[in-house]
């Protein structure tokens, strides 16, 4: 399907003329953001536009429709197929999967369970519509260098956000499950916390994958890498958004496990990698074979750097 | 001899016309106890399994014993996952009015069936989950009333169509 058709499902019926133009910037569409009695915001190619009350796209800020509190719930209603109930656990997390693969992160009232944690968004008022873009064969060019001999070394992607580390990441997982010019397929196990990578909407991932791929949606990195090795028994781990100790920890049993490691992590360079605590054990263990560092050129997000374990560069400006 | 025949004929005649008058009775509180299943196997999905609605209609579209409305219910599970973005009144409206049309339910009990989506317009997983369950109480309460009211009816239906049936055999003797 294609990209123009599976935005405007998003949106009911009655409201779909005033998406048509928005869903036909395709590609280039990066977020929807609807908040409450204000300006509808498209960002699309680094670019902020505003959806008008017939829903032509423009840059002035006056003539921009406010989204009514109606529209709003409709939308969510719509997009969640009127079960809110389904959908409590994500919600708690702070967004939901929409059908397409789009992750919809929410802004509204916490309520809170006894131990302080989060229970439920109610109150709805925001939503961030986040367009998920594949990009196949992004990898291809970097892929040779994260071999050595025909096995697949522990990798760690960093990039800042936005720049593209995830699409990075589900193109190398789509490769390596299907096998390319430097190894077979090999089974990979993915631990989505977020349902970015592969996209799953009721358990299907909705971009590609590749082949050999097992996907666990939904579940914390930690627990999600141990149910994994213990049921799947994949050849290669893959893990977004590496944040705390508790996923090093769970890293650290995968690899002992003789699985290799593909991961990322917010960060803007080498130095600031280096800088991390939670990372250096892995980091002082040399555990990490191949550092990928991406940066960004205009709308376009550029491997800047591959290193080894010891930071020396290998290759630059893929 | 001939006219003693007669009477009971007549008699007999009489009490079956008033057990036919039963017996469409009964059809209408089998359809009501078919929808007292599918709601509450749909409390209970939401409850236990918590899949989306379009989810528990394609389920019950295979787990209801009457097969009719499960089509129903299956055509409605279909519809909301289409990608057609109709809401759930107007699905719900189309393809349940069609069949309550067909059946012997009345107005009273149509209209409650019709009301359902106004149980999940929450804006809240939990007054929806909470008011479909209280949907589904609501349906069996009105079924066991009438289920009640159906017995009573038809002792009298009996009663009197019997009676019926013994005055016209003496007023014809």
């Amino acid at each position: 399907m294609q990209l123009a058709e599976e935005v405007i499902r998003l949106f009911p019926e009655y409201l779909r003329f005033k998406w048509k133009d928005v869903a036909g910037m395709g590609e280039a569409l990066q977020e929807i953001r609807l908040r409450c009695e204000r300006p509808v915001m498209i960002y699309a190619r680094g670019e902020e536009w505003y959806l008008d009350r017939s829903g032509r796209l423009t840059r002035e800020i006056e003539r921009a429709q406010t989204l009514s509190r109606d529209e709003l719930s409709q939308i969510l209603k719509h997009i969640c197929r009127y079960s809110l109930y389904a959908y409590e656990d994500e919600m708690s997390r702070g967004y939901m999967s929409a059908d397409g693969g789009f992750r919809v992160g929410i802004a509204g009232e916490v309520i809170l369970n006894p131990d302080g944690s989060v229970k439920n968004v109610r109150y709805i008022s925001s939503l961030n519509i986040r367009i998920a873009h594949e990009a196949r064969g992004a990898a291809a060019p970097v892929l040779p260098w994260l071999y050595d001999g025909g096995r697949l070394e522990n990798v760690l992607i960093l990039s800042p956000p936005g720049c593209g580390k995830t699409t990075l990441l589900r193109d190398i997982i789509r490769m390596v499950s299907d096998g390319n010019e430097c190894a077979p397929g090999q089974t990979v196990g993915v631990v989505d916390e977020r349902s970015e990578i592969a996209g799953c909407f009721q358990g299907i991932p909705r971009n590609d994958v590749g082949k050999r791929t097992d996907v666990l949606d939904g579940c914390p990195k930690g627990e999600g890498m141990m149910m994994l090795l213990r049921s799947m028994a994949p050849k290669v781990m893959a893990v977004d958004e590496l944040g705390s100790r508790e996923d090093v920890a769970a890293l650290e049993q995968v690899l002992k496990c003789g699985c290799s490691v593909l991961a990322t992590v917010h960060g803007s360079s080498w130095e600031e990698l280096c800088r991390k605590r939670f990372l250096q054990p892995l980091l002082e263990g040399h555990v990490f074979g191949r550092f990928v560092v991406l940066g960004k050129r205009g709308d376009r997000f550029v491997v800047e750097q591959v290193r080894d374990p010891d930071g020396q560069i290998l290759a630059e400006g893929l | 001899m001939l006219a003693a025949v007669g009477a009971c004929l007549t008699v007999l005649g009489a009490a079956g016309a008033g057990g036919c008058i039963c017996l469409e009775r009964g059809r209408r509180i089998d359809r009501l106890s078919v929808f007292v299943q599918a709601f509450s196997l749909m409390a209970g999905e939401i409850a236990y399994s918590r899949i989306s609605l379009p989810e528990v209609f394609l389920e019950l579209g295979s787990r209801l014993d009457d097969a009719s409305l499960g089509e129903v219910f299956s055509g409605m599970g279909s519809r909301l996952c289409d990608g057609s973005g109709q809401d759930i009144r107007t699905i719900w409206g189309e393809e349940m009015g069609n069949y309550l049309r067909r059946t012997e339910l009345t107005p009273g009990e149509k209209e409650l069936i019709l009301s359902f989506p106004s149980s999940v317009w929450y804006l809240d997983g939990g007054r929806q989950q909470a008011a479909v369950e209280a949907f589904s109480q609501r349906f069996l309460e009105e079924a066991r009333r009438a289920g009640q009211t159906q017995r009573e009816e038809n002792r009298i239906t009996m009663a009197v169509s019997v009676a019926c049936g013994a005055l016209a055999a003496i007023l014809l003797a």
